[in-house]
């Protein structure tokens, strides 16, 4: 009879969960490029690079982020597809997240092979370093006059060089405040959600149900409650954690409830990946 | 008897849990600060204007006309008290788009001018003016992307039920979207365009 009313429960528990989750899903266009994944600091899929060049600019923005702190990253493309070189930028900014969180420190330079067009695009922390006019010049007067040559790689290697310079001779003036709010907000947030709210359901049902079972109610529903709303996490993890202890008391019967999905997100194939770095559309773009 | 007791306690935890007043506290505060981003990148191009015309004027003084009316314009993008509260009060939203817009259109128009004047194009402070403002066009289409999203999900929220209620209960309603003319200003690629190529 107990176990009827806990899956009465749960699964009334789960319905509404579903019900009340927004119905935002991204509006994903079949006809955008894809963004490709970041599998390294010179993502090449126009096959103009050789081999030694890809190592030898990967080494050099390498030693850009060990001496700057700032990611580099250089992308070829064949096109961009129906957008425009900028906004294409931006999506793949915002997917890669070049740059540290809190510093924004990114720098993305995209290269639309086919359609003739490159985008330099600067991360919030770096628009002082390299604001717009800067990078136009850098564009039109360092790494264009090479294209139009059919010179890639030199046309490349010269305007990371430049970056480089710049990078290292300008104090970094870095916009502390924007992220950094941003990320405290959302953690007081979830921490609201997942500590207090259980905590006040917990303490009020603790009159209804027993200690156990509503220390269970509570968990079970907190966990799907947080997956829904902010994917996978640590706080997750240890709801699960509190989750399984709890029924490794005994108080839970055999049936195993599993979340359908997890959002993972902590594990990164590869050596190298974007630190959260925002971006706002700064840069500039050419053509040649 | 001890069903009723579950039902209740069920229907308890889920209004806890599931008001969306947080929720749409963050969604709010999320739109709130996507629009002062896009008033900052708008004012930051009513900034850059000023000297742009004066670059021009050295060029291009005959060009009169043109450059009166980005001035204007410019002016009466002034006028409209740029305010956070602009969200709160659809037509002066409405407003500040349609004077936003007139600028847009005025400089585009003078720098189809522009190409008229190959020294004007060649001289640094132009280009370099130039591509500030390109940058500026640009971060206020993403700006304002990024608000258009904000929005949405915020506008959703608070329809959704039991959303709907909190929102009653608390006083928040829909925040005004731009309108579809808009939209279609924004898939659209910065209007000024340098250009490099060879013809």
């Amino acid at each position: 009879m107990k176990k009827i009313y806990k899956l009465y429960l749960s699964i009334l528990l789960i319905i509404w969960n579903f019900f009340s989750i927004s119905f935002l899903s991204a509006q994903g266009n079949q006809d955008f490029v894809p963004i490709p994944p970041l599998t390294g600091r010179v993502v090449d899929l126009t096959n103009t690079l050789t081999e030694t060049q890809i190592n030898q600019l990967t080494n050099k923005l390498e030693q850009i982020e060990q001496t700057t702190k700032a990611q580099v990253v250089v992308v070829l493309l064949p096109t961009t597809g129906i957008e425009t070189i900028e906004e294409y930028s931006i999506r793949l900014a915002e997917e890669w997240k070049i740059g540290r969180k809190g510093y924004d420190d990114g720098l993305i330079l995209l290269v639309a092979k086919e359609d003739r067009k490159i985008r330099l695009e600067v991360g919030y922390g770096l628009e002082g370093i390299i604001p717009d006019a800067i990078a136009k010049r850098i564009l039109s007067e360092v790494i264009i006059p090479e294209f139009r040559k059919g010179n890639f790689y030199e046309g490349i290697d010269k305007g990371i060089d430049v970056i480089r310079q710049r990078l290292q001779s300008e104090e970094q003036n870095v916009d502390f405040n924007r992220s950094d709010q941003d990320a405290t907000q959302e953690d007081t947030g979830k921490y609201f959600t997942i500590v207090i709210i259980p905590m006040f359901v917990a303490f009020f049902l603790r009159y209804l149900l027993g200690f156990l079972r509503s220390f269970l109610v509570t968990a079970f529903g907190t966990t799907i409650l947080s997956l829904f709303l902010f994917g996978f996490s640590w706080e997750i993890l240890f709801l699960i954690f509190l989750f399984s202890f709890l029924g490794s008391l005994g108080v839970f019967s055999k049936g195993r409830t599993s979340v359908g999905f997890s959002r993972g997100g902590f594990s990164y194939g590869g050596g190298f990946s974007g630190g959260g770095g925002g971006f706002g559309g700064g840069g500039a773009s050419g053509s040649w | 008897m001890k069903f009723h007791r579950l039902l209740l306690m069920t229907i308890v935890f889920v209004v806890f849990n599931h008001c969306g007043y947080n929720e749409i506290q963050m969604q709010d505060e999320a739109v709130k600060a996507a629009w002062a981003e896009v008033l900052n990148q708008y004012k930051r191009r009513a900034d850059l204007i000023p000297q742009l015309v004066k670059v021009v004027e050295a060029f291009a003084i005959q060009e009169k006309e043109v450059l009166v009316q980005v001035t204007e314009a410019r002016a009466k993008v002034g006028t409209i008290q740029a305010t956070p509260e602009l969200i709160n009060n659809p037509e002066a939203f409405r407003r500040f788009q349609q004077a936003q817009g007139e600028l847009s259109n005025a400089l585009s128009r003078l720098m189809v001018v522009v190409e008229q004047y190959p020294q004007l194009k060649s001289d640094a402070n132009f280009r370099d003016l130039q591509a500030q403002i390109e940058g500026t066009e640009n971060r206020i289409a993403v700006a304002r992307k990024r608000y258009i999203d904000s929005v949405q999900e915020y506008n959703t929220t608070i329809r959704i039920f039991p959303n709907v209620i909190t929102a009653k209960i608390f006083g928040y309603t829909e925040k005004p979207q731009f309108e579809v003319e808009n939209l279609q200003d924004i898939s659209k690629p910065p209007e000024i365009q340098i250009n490099t190529n060879k013809k």
